[in-house]
């Protein structure tokens, strides 16, 4: 009886090493490194998409302001106390009759923080499980295990004995105490990106419908550019149907305009808030599985992909085309 | 979300529908005087004209003011007490995040330190045995 009992004594630390290890060793950060790395591409893809999409909107309104300018229907004055020596800026207000002034060049900031705020959170997720904390711990401990040898040898020395500890027995508990503190440090990644996303989630959630309409409104007033050049090219080959030049230029446009429509599309953030929900449920260990997250984020991230290269090909064609 | 967020949306909504509706209505008037026309194989008639240019005008009126509700409503969202309320919902999960970031910085930073003390202290001691 007594020796069964120092048995069990002795295997206590081995079996709480082996709980505590295999419970570390159960999810990786590496696991959902791929995931979260993909998530905060799609996301930061997203976001330049909206801003170049938006930039559209201010420049096609103050493209509208002008016009009215030009038809006398507004004029065109300074902002009080700006444009002066000891102004802080410079701006043009568009005035009514009535009085009402509006900038000339309009911007819209909390929307643009927000698709900020949210691209920067996906970046910290990135972070949080890309970084290689876990690896610099090992290396740390295992850089230390020299050391002891060396100080255990120098103290040896020192004291004209030969080193007190065996260098086999050091480099293997420096091996474990690495491994485990490299497993909690990798739990503590874990640990973070669950929580993150569990309370980023209701903010994405929350904030779908308003982004969702964002991209609608920017999408439309893109849109209103393509489709007055689809008008007027129809109109131009209605009035001279054997005209070949005249009838590519309307086949043309609405080509143009089809690309625009089909790659515009704003459930990209739709797709966003899917992808997110699911990474959350995975990370908590919900009903969603990794593999079905995973397949949720290369669904969002193919759509911003898309949506960022067609926006990016739009400016670089430069602009829409112009009102005829 | 906040309501007013949520009535913007509507009357976004409603307005898209409105437009597009009468777009349609415009669309279908003009093909009915083309066809009209193309059918009985002739050019317009003067009045037949007229009323093509109105429906053309007004068509493109409808796309004018689109653009102008695409703006209207990014700018009545932008100033929307949801949207703030979301910009500082947004920045407080960054700021927790960075915390763990820090966090994990930290532990990495004391693992180094640690090993460098040791290190340094095996220095010392070789040192002192080369004396002894």
């Amino acid at each position: 009886m007594q020796l069964v009992d120092q048995m069990r004594r002795a295997s206590r630390p081995r079996l709480c090493l082996a709980v505590l290890t295999t419970a570390l060793a159960g999810c990786s950060v590496n696991t959902y490194k791929p995931a979260v790395d993909r998530f905060a591409t799609a996301t930061h893809q997203a976001q330049d998409a909206y801003t170049k999409m938006e930039s559209t909107v201010l420049a096609s309104h103050a493209e509208t302001l002008r016009q009215q300018l030009l038809r006398g229907e507004r004029r065109a004055t300074l902002k009080p106390g700006s444009c002066k020596e000891q102004s802080k800026d410079c701006e043009i207000l568009i005035v009514d009759r009535k009085g009402t002034t509006v900038p000339l060049h309009e911007k819209f900031e909390n929307i643009n923080l927000l698709m900020s705020g949210i691209a920067a959170y996906a970046a910290n997720l990135q972070a949080i499980a890309t970084s290689d904390a876990p690896q610099q711990v090992t290396a740390s401990l295992s850089a230390a295990a020299g050391s002891i040898k060396n100080l255990d040898a120098a103290l040896a020395s020192i004291k004209g004995s030969t080193a007190s500890q065996d260098a086999a027995v050091i480099d293997a508990s420096a091996n474990i105490a690495g491994w485990v503190a490299g497993e909690y440090v990798n739990q503590l990644q874990v640990d973070a990106l669950r929580k993150a996303t569990a309370r980023a989630n209701p903010v994405i959630q929350k904030a779908l419908p308003i982004l969702q309409e964002a991209a609608t409104s920017a999408a439309t007033t893109v849109n209103a550019g393509y489709a007055e050049q689809v008008d007027a090219q129809r109109e131009a080959y209605r009035r001279a149907p054997g005209d070949r030049a005249a009838l590519d230029r309307f086949e043309k446009a609405v080509l143009d305009f089809d690309t625009v429509l089909k790659g515009t599309s704003p459930a990209v953030f739709d797709a966003m808030a899917v992808a997110h929900r699911d990474l959350t449920d995975a990370l908590a260990g919900k009903n969603v599985t990794l593999a079905d997250a995973s397949a949720a984020i290369e669904e969002f991230a193919k759509k911003a992909e898309s949506l960022h290269k067609l926006v990016v090909a739009l400016e670089a064609a430069a602009k829409p085309p112009e009102k005829k | 979300m906040a309501q007013d967020a949520q009535q913007i949306i509507e009357i976004a909504r409603a307005t898209r529908a409105h437009l597009s509706s009468l777009q349609l209505d415009l669309e279908v008037d003009i093909e009915a005087i083309e066809q009209t026309a193309f059918a009985e194989d002739r050019a317009l008639t003067p009045a037949e004209t007229t009323r093509h240019d109105q429906l053309r005008a007004a068509l493109g009126e409808t796309h004018e003011a689109f653009r102008e509700l695409g703006f209207v409503t990014l700018q009545t969202l932008d100033s929307s007490t949801a949207v703030r309320r979301l910009l500082a919902d947004i920045k407080d999960v960054n700021r927790q995040i960075e915390s763990d970031l820090h966090r994990l910085q930290n532990i990495t930073k004391f693992a180094q330190t640690a090993s460098s003390i040791l290190d340094g202290l095996a220095k010392l001691a070789a040192g002192l045995a080369s004396l002894a």
